[in-house]
């Protein structure tokens, strides 16, 4: 059986450390980005099984990216799960319309956040 | 017209003079009241008047003279005050970069040194992944059950051994009875060609006693008594080999005999040798079980507390986050104290524009002083 692959954006290292540990340790193959624009410079060829992206970063916002990879024909029904810090509705709603799928409120469980992502990910 | 124009101005004259402020408005109170009391008691006399008059001069001057005293202070004060905000906004503007830069600086330096760490627990994970993980040989349970599989293999073979070892002797013994059996069988041979020669020796001397009569039948007697010659030679030759072939075949036994012996003891030995080993491998294999199983104990326990060190490294974030608004916030109140808006901030605006820019509950916790309710334990995923 291949490897699921699932990219990880976020601008912390540590917390792409923390959640490649958790990935990988549950088998996945893990992808890194630091922000949106660079997340979409390594969709280009690639496929993926799941996407987790957080909020508040440089250069491309996590919620612009969503945006922008939902008008990809290739990864428009990739599955996204937002990581963030983000506390307000507002926001949330924002992630929903986007096209997110789930909203993890760090800091996460790494238990809760595989069952998470068993839940969504691609077969 | 004229003498009540003049009456206006001097009543606007008195009352520009009257002094405006508490400080002037007292003492000419006093004097004011001091001149009726001295009315009511000396009566409107001359010097009663005069003497009112004085008093409210006085009143007037004390009053005018406090005032602008006030006046002198209060603008002394305001100067001072000035002089002080532009020294705070001054060192504001100052302080605030050292700030950004101090905070930037226990960002970054979080960030690496976390990042190292969470890299080091990868690190780890996976060394312990590695090290405890099944390694292409199965379970230590999987692997003591296929110790015992070849040691009952191994026990088949031997009892093969001995079902063969068993099935030789008997072939053996069955060669040596066969071969006792043919030099009987040699000896009866020859017994009957002595009897048939003595009965040819009597059936000559018969055909000669019936002389020329008996003739013919003594061709057959010549011919009976050459074919006894030719039987007791063969039987001869036969037991011969017969001999040789017991001979051999008794060496042979005595030899497998031996042989014999000396393969059980090997089959009992290597079957001791088979016990040994498997029971010997068993009991390591419960003891390395044993073993394991604590050691994949510990695992878990470790793997249990770096789960709960992976929550907590995650609070580097939230704290790099947060530092990251203030020093944001920071830059942006260096910006307006350059561009020299400061003094027209609304502060009302200003901290509606900081809480904009917050994203942890424990931010908008801090902005309100600790009004907000707490943050639930645990994550929160939703799913939409």
């Amino acid at each position: 059986m291949t490897q699921k692959r699932i990219m990880v954006i976020d601008d912390s290292v540590s917390l792409r450390e923390v959640v490649g540990i958790s990935l990988r340790g549950a088998g996945y193959d893990v992808t890194e980005a630091c922000d949106g624009r660079d997340a979409l410079a390594k969709l280009n060829g690639s496929r993926f099984h799941l996407m987790i992206c957080d909020v508040n970063m440089p250069v491309m916002d996590g919620i612009s990216f969503v945006r922008e990879v939902k008008q990809l024909p290739r990864h428009r029904f990739v599955p996204i799960i937002m990581l963030t810090t983000e506390s307000r509705e507002s926001r949330k709603t924002e992630g929903q319309l986007a096209g997110a799928k789930a909203w993890v409120v760090k800091p996460f469980r790494p238990d809760q956040m595989l069952q998470a992502v068993a839940k969504l990910i691609l077969p | 017209m004229n003498a009540r124009w003049r009456l206006q101005a001097t009543c606007v004259s008195l009352l520009q003079v009257v002094p405006r402020t508490g400080y002037g408005r007292w003492p000419l109170a006093y004097c004011a009241a001091a001149a009726l009391l001295l009315f009511a008691l000396a009566g409107a006399t001359l010097p009663a008047a005069a003497g009112a008059v004085v008093l409210v001069l006085a009143g007037f001057v004390t009053a005018r003279a406090l005032e602008q005293r006030h006046a002198e202070a209060l603008a002394a004060v305001q100067r001072d005050a000035q002089a002080e905000i532009a020294r705070v906004t001054r060192l504001c503007a100052q302080a605030a970069p050292v700030w950004v830069r101090q905070i930037e600086t226990v960002r970054a330096e979080g960030d690496h040194e976390v990042g190292e760490l969470a890299q080091a627990f990868g690190e780890l994970c996976q060394k312990l992944d590695h090290v405890m993980g099944p390694a292409g040989g199965g379970s230590p349970e999987e692997i003591l059950s296929g110790l015992e599989r070849n040691g009952r293999e191994l026990e088949g073979l031997v009892a093969a051994l001995r079902q063969l070892q068993a099935g030789k002797d008997r072939i053996v013994r069955d060669i040596g009875v066969q071969a006792a059996q043919l030099k009987e069988n040699a000896s009866d041979i020859r017994q009957i060609a002595l009897n048939i020669r003595m009965v040819s020796l009597n059936a000559t001397i018969e055909a000669a006693r019936a002389g020329a009569a008996g003739k013919p039948f003594g061709v057959i007697v010549a011919d009976m008594r050459e074919l006894a010659a030719r039987t007791a030679q063969a039987s001869d030759q036969f037991s011969h080999h017969t001999d040789r072939l017991h001979r051999t075949l008794t060496g042979v036994f005595a030899q497998q005999q031996d042989q014999e012996g000396g393969d059980a003891l090997s089959i009992r030995a290597a079957e001791d040798l088979v016990q040994h080993v498997v029971a010997s491998s068993e009991a390591m294999m419960r003891q390395l079980t044993g073993a394991i199983g604590a050691m994949e104990e510990e695992r878990r326990k470790v793997r249990d507390d770096i789960s709960r060190a992976l929550v907590a490294l995650q609070f580097q974030d939230r704290l790099s986050q947060i530092l990251a608004h203030v020093s944001h916030n920071l830059e942006e109140m260096q910006s307006r104290i350059g561009a020299g808006q400061w003094h027209a901030l609304d502060e009302r605006q200003w901290l509606e524009s900081i809480a904009s820019n917050y994203s942890t509950h424990e931010e908008f916790t801090n902005h309100a002083a600790g009004h907000l309710p707490a943050t639930q334990s645990g994550t929160a995923v939703t799913f939409f």
